[in-house]
């Protein structure tokens, strides 16, 4: 093994990809909803097209607080 | 009540988690889409294909059931405007063409709305239910586009020719409501009064009871 060498960087190397890898995995869009008990949803229309399949449908439900 | 009652039902957090995306959009603070899709009244439920495209919508609220089953047979084609518009080729249903003027109004496709809604009073008796129907909607259409003197005309005509139906009544109603829209306050509330000297006991009555007390305490005199 060489501090600050060739092998040291590689190694690092892997783990950073590894984490960015993980992270984007395991993080969920910033504009979906999930409560316990509660349909999920996007708050954002483009967030909701893009997530999904294709050839599925999106629900938008548009409302007001009064 | 979609939140509190639909969205909450087991079976439709089942639905929105496997079979269909769910989008809530806050329409008074995103207001982009509200505008795009022609959104003119609260809650709408548009659905839409994965290119953003309108299948069709629902506006009100519906009951769990009635809701996810509305929508599973929009993905299906049945109940859409497009699916109405084929049946409405062979067909002669007041009902049919009622709710094709209905869907386009709710589009904001007034001259197709008002289309069908004349078909609706001209297959009809002048002042049968759904005639009644049909001319309040035609009605609500020119009040929605602020053409406030056809709306107070065409609200006027309703409630002389519908004395004995809620047509009549709400016909009005609405009167007052278009005054008021007007910021005609003096005809808003006398409209509003009589209203309530016709129909003292009708569900709307304390309806026009606070908007009278508003509208006075408004301090607005115009006209």
């Amino acid at each position: 093994m060489k501090i600050g060498g060739y092998k040291l960087n590689k190694a690092i190397s892997a783990v950073a990809a590894v984490a960015l890898v993980w992270l984007a995995c395991s993080k969920e869009p910033a504009d979906l909803v999930s409560e316990a008990g509660h349909a999920p949803y996007y708050t954002t229309l483009e967030s909701a097209l893009a997530a999904a399949g294709t050839n599925q449908y999106v629900a938008v439900d548009f409302y007001t607080d009064w | 009540m979609l939140d509190t009652v639909v969205f909450v039902d087991a079976k439709a957090v089942s639905f929105f988690t496997d079979s269909m995306v769910l989008a809530k959009i806050h329409a008074e603070q995103d207001t982009l889409p509200a505008r795009k899709y022609h959104v003119m009244g609260y809650p709408t439920t548009l659905l839409l294909d994965k290119a953003g495209n309108e299948v069709d919508r629902l506006v009100g609220y519906a009951p769990p059931e009635e809701f996810l089953k509305t929508l599973v047979d929009y993905t299906r084609g049945i109940g859409t405007l497009g699916d109405l518009l084929r049946q409405a080729d062979t067909a002669t249903d007041r009902e049919l063409f009622y709710q094709i003027g209905d869907k386009y109004k709710y589009r904001g496709e007034s001259e197709k709305a008002e289309t069908w809604f004349a078909r609706v009073i001209e297959s009809g008796e002048p002042v049968d239910s759904l005639s009644g129907e049909a001319r309040l909607a035609v009605a609500d259409l020119y009040r929605r586009a602020k053409d406030y003197p056809k709306a107070l005309d065409a609200y006027r005509k309703i409630s002389e020719e519908f004395t004995a139906s809620y047509h009549g009544q709400d016909a009005v109603i609405y009167q007052a409501i278009v005054y008021r829209a007007m910021g005609d306050t003096l005809q808003a509330i006398a409209q509003f009064e009589t209203y309530l000297q016709k129909f003292p006991e009708s569900s709307d009555a304390e309806y026009a009871r606070e908007q009278i007390a508003k509208l006075k305490n408004s301090g607005q005199t115009t006209q």
